[in-house]
């Protein structure tokens, strides 16, 4: 008796979001991952039946070169977040406590802020008439406007700058849970401040290093609003050949190929980070 | 002529996976009775209060309340309510909301809620904090609106888990002849779960003491300090001299000796520092100490180290190293008998 | 670090992150079609924003499939929370990982399968397929902030309202979603902005009628830059940072308040 109610119970909570996920989540995933497997009908779309063949397709000279485009400018870009977001996260995480919020706030807030909104800005700033070729040929630097935009380095800038927050938290949440009384008995005990760093903090910090990369190199992975608004055809990645094969092309096989194969390298990311993440755990408290 | 009782629990057990932490319970509470059910932590006190008001379902046996199986029914349909350890106010209701909760589930009319609310208050000496919120009260009223919330629904048993733990000591006194006075002022039955034996001899008419998922020993104060049945009681209820049987010759006489276990009660050993009449056992204080109302001696005596208490009045001339004479009378001896396992 | 390494650091990371955003927001009030000279302050872009009925569309669109969406969302995602952190059924754990794939999921891949999903159902796409795709992802936001609120919520409370009588549905909506409101109310912010936000999966999803803020922005960019882009970018932001900051004050306001007896 009592366990029917609890059933019921469990239905009426769980059970419409959890069908809700099911039908309008892993179906449609289910469904990318049959299209991956099916051969491209002659109009476009999908044809019956089960083929390796679009998968075999990847392995071709532009896709693959676009896809090792993409892993490049996602490691390149996360690397640079990295270099930019720790020196900050470890300045913020010295501050006494309450004058932390501050500016915590103020890196947090862009990540409140559209997408397109910030990677447009950096149109109106890189490219020919923008602001940065106006100020160089009006200083005389150049001559000539530079080709900024459309260009993977254009892409870089705006990938490093929309996801600066989602390497700087996690980092500063790390930094920030090392107690301060051990870098002072680190520095009673005679260690230079390289070496506190590279003794101490660095190996404290690396859980949220690790985290901040995760999220960041995901993040850029994947993306598709960056590499569209600043890369041109010499920026494309993975979510811009996905977007081109099923909207233009209506090559769907080739499409959903792509992003199995995309969220296979996410998936495989995110579970290599958590294993290495328990390992650590595990070896601190051990 | 006995009424037939309010609440039985009839071979109560509970298993958490290969843990048992009730082993099987067998007892009756009469109504209107105020029983204490001591133990230390882990010893299933808390265990066998919910398995009363339902939380959890007894592995075997049965619970009958009013000649009525309750194990089938859940807990919102059972006539027992619980006085939380840490209270469970409603944080986001006031202390009125709070109390009228129960009857507002029964459907009871907002008129007769808020009459019977108030006297609930009245009765725990709180009738002006209706309006106000639980994060407003200090510890002690909040356990007071615990009580009310759970006495205002009238139901045939009340339970109380560790309600006092949280107090400190001058409040938990206070707190504790409250309860009594509630208790005799709405003749409700109480199930009082307790580790503090001073508070269950204290208040209640009967003492049931839990021991690793079973009642030991069920008595009246008295008979539980007093007589207690094992080692075990008897040394969890008040500090104890456990003396083999034999070595209580000097102050038995030969009729004394057996075999087995007594308990000696320290502060049923007479002492004196001059030679008393009868038989008196010479002996030397190895060291005292002052509790302000009396005074602890530990004595050397036929072999045996003892502790006495004594009325610190009386105390003049016990110090270290002076020579003194116990006597102990035979109704002193509790003969205990083997621990169970 | 010295004060004066701190500053420049701190100075150039500042410049880097808002100089993009500053650019367009003031140059929305730039009276001038050319982006870069100064040619005084105006509102014009702004009134023939407003005045654009592709902008009073898009916008129509966004709030309302923004809004509904964000309802059904909030209401499964919580129920979702309730059920799994006072419920034990078999699946449990498994839902609990399951929450988190909407949330590490590439945007592409979800806004492929929705729209393959539709295709392969001959859904017409236009509003609701939308919402339907928000929801998608919203629910597992929600999930996991009410959730995260939920993980210090006493169960003697729940226990307590049973003890006194309440049923399933009273302890629901009696004692647990009243003390977890600002949790409910910090999910549904989050949900509203991520859906407000949303590009890739709403342009894939949705028709020809159904364009939302981001599908107007985007379009606009792609034409090229001009200053009504500006102005449409700069309303956005507004609205994004205005709510973001309003919630926040609201949670921190309401969590003084809070704590069980």
């Amino acid at each position: 008796m009592r366990v029917e109610r609890r059933g019921r119970l469990v239905a009426a909570t769980v059970g419409p979001a959890a069908l809700f996920l099911l039908v309008f989540f892993l179906v449609p995933f289910g469904v990318v991952v049959i299209y991956a497997l099916s051969p491209a009908a002659p109009g476009g779309g999908v044809g019956p039946g089960f083929t390796l063949e679009q998968l075999g397709r990847l392995w071709n000279a532009d896709y693959l070169r676009i896809v090792g485009r993409s892993v490049r400018l996602a490691a390149v870009a996360t690397l640079l977040t990295l270099a930019i977001a720790y020196p900050v996260a470890w300045a913020i995480a010295r501050l006494e406590r309450r004058r932390q919020l501050l500016p915590l706030l103020v890196i947090v807030v862009p990540s409140w802020i559209n997408l397109l909104i910030k990677n447009y800005a950096w149109i109106t700033i890189l490219r020919r008439e923008g602001l940065v070729n106006t100020a160089l040929t009006g200083l005389g630097i150049t001559s000539e406007p530079l080709p900024l935009l459309f260009t993977e380095g254009a892409v870089v800038v705006g990938l490093v700058h929309s996801y600066l927050p989602f390497m700087l938290l996690p980092i500063y949440a790390a930094l920030d849970r090392i107690e301060p009384a051990l870098i002072e008995a680190a520095r009673d005990l005679g260690a230079t401040p390289g070496r506190v760093f590279r003794r101490i903090v660095w190996p404290q910090s690396l859980a949220g290093v690790a985290a901040g990369c995760t999220f960041v190199f995901v993040l850029t992975l994947g993306s598709f609003v960056t590499p569209d608004l600043l890369g041109g055809a010499r920026g494309m990645m993975i979510g811009n050949l996905i977007q081109n094969q099923i909207l233009q092309v209506r090559n769907w096989p080739l499409g959903a190929a792509l992003s199995v194969a995309l969220t296979v390298v996410v998936v495989a990311a995110i579970g290599g980070a958590l294993v290495l993440a328990t390992r650590a755990q595990r070896g601190r408290t051990a | 002529m006995s009424d037939p009782p309010l609440l039985e629990l009839r071979d109560v057990a509970k298993a958490f996976g290969t843990q048992e932490a009730v082993r099987g319970v067998t007892e009756a509470f009469q109504a209107g009775e105020y029983v204490c059910i001591l133990g230390a932590s882990g010893c299933g006190k808390t265990t066998l209060l919910r398995l009363i008001a339902g939380f959890e379902t007894p592995s075997r046996g049965d619970i009958a309340l009013q000649g009525r199986s309750l194990v089938a029914v859940p807990p919102e349909r059972r006539n027992v309510n619980l006085v939380f350890q840490d209270y469970a106010l409603f944080p986001h209701l006031t202390v009125r909301a709070n109390v009228e909760f129960g009857l507002e589930m029964r459907r009871v009319a907002a008129a007769d809620r808020a009459r019977r609310a108030d006297a609930a208050l009245a009765l725990v000496d709180l009738p002006a904090s209706g309006d106000r919120s639980p994060q407003q009260l200090s510890g002690g009223q909040r356990q007071r609106v615990a009580v009310a919330r759970a006495l205002v629904n009238e139901p045939a048993v009340l339970l109380l888990d560790e309600p006092l733990s949280a107090l400190d000591r001058g409040l938990r006194q206070q707190m504790q002849a409250e309860l009594r006075r509630i208790q005799r002022n709405v003749g409700i039955t109480f199930l009082h779960v307790t580790h503090d034996q001073g508070e269950a001899l204290s208040l209640a008419d009967r003492v049931a003491v839990m021991h690793a998922g079973r009642f030991v020993q069920v008595g009246t104060p008295r008979e539980i300090y007093e007589r207690p049945r094992s080692r075990l009681v008897a040394e969890f209820v008040g500090a104890s001299n456990v003396i083999p049987r034999a070595r209580l010759t000097p102050w038995l006489g030969p009729s004394g000796a057996g075999d087995g276990v007594t308990l000696v009660r320290p502060e049923r050993i007479e002492i004196a520092a001059q030679p008393m009449e009868g038989r008196a056992v010479v002996g030397t204080v190895r060291r005292t100490a002052y509790f302000g109302a009396t005074v602890e001696c530990l004595v050397d005596a036929a072999g045996l180290a003892l502790v006495v208490h004594v009325p610190a009045a009386a105390a003049a001339g016990l110090t270290d190293g002076a020579t003194v004479w116990l006597r102990i009378a035979a109704e002193a001896v509790v003969v205990l008998a083997e621990d169970e396992a | 670090m010295r004060p004066a390494a701190r500053r420049a650091l701190f100075g150039t990371v500042l410049a880097f992150v808002y100089a993009p955003i500053l650019v367009v927001v003031v140059y929305s009030f730039n009276d001038s079609r050319l982006a870069l000279a100064w040619q005084g302050f105006t509102l014009r872009w702004y009134r023939s924003l407003l005045a654009s009925a592709e902008f009073r569309t898009a916008l129509e669109n966004t709030l309302v499939i923004s809004l509904s969406a964000t309802l059904l969302a909030t209401a499964l995602g919580t129920l979702l929370a309730v059920g799994i952190h006072f419920l034990r059924f078999p699946g449990r754990r498994a839902l609990q990982a399951l929450l988190y794939l909407p949330v590490v999921m590439p945007d592409i891949v979800m806004a492929v399968g929705l729209l393959a999903l539709y295709v392969a159902t001959h859904l017409t796409l236009g509003r609701m397929s939308v919402i339907l795709a928000h929801v998608s992802f919203q629910i597992s936001f929600v999930a996991l902030v009410v959730g995260g609120r939920l993980q210090g919520f006493p169960v003697s409370l729940v226990e307590a309202a049973r003890d006194l009588g309440a049923g399933p549905l009273a302890v629901l909506r009696r004692i647990v979603l009243p003390v977890i409101r600002p949790g409910i109310a910090a999910g549904a912010v989050v949900a509203l902005t991520l859906s407000v936000d949303d590009f890739l999966i709403t342009y894939f999803t949705a028709g020809a009628g159904a364009s939302t803020l981001p599908i107007r922005i985007y379009a606009m960019v792609k034409r090229g830059v001009t200053p009504d882009v500006n102005a449409l970018a700069t309303l956005l932001l507004a609205f994004t940072i205005g709510v973001s900051l309003l919630a926040l004050r609201g949670v921190g306001r309401r969590g003084g308040t809070e704590g069980a007896a």
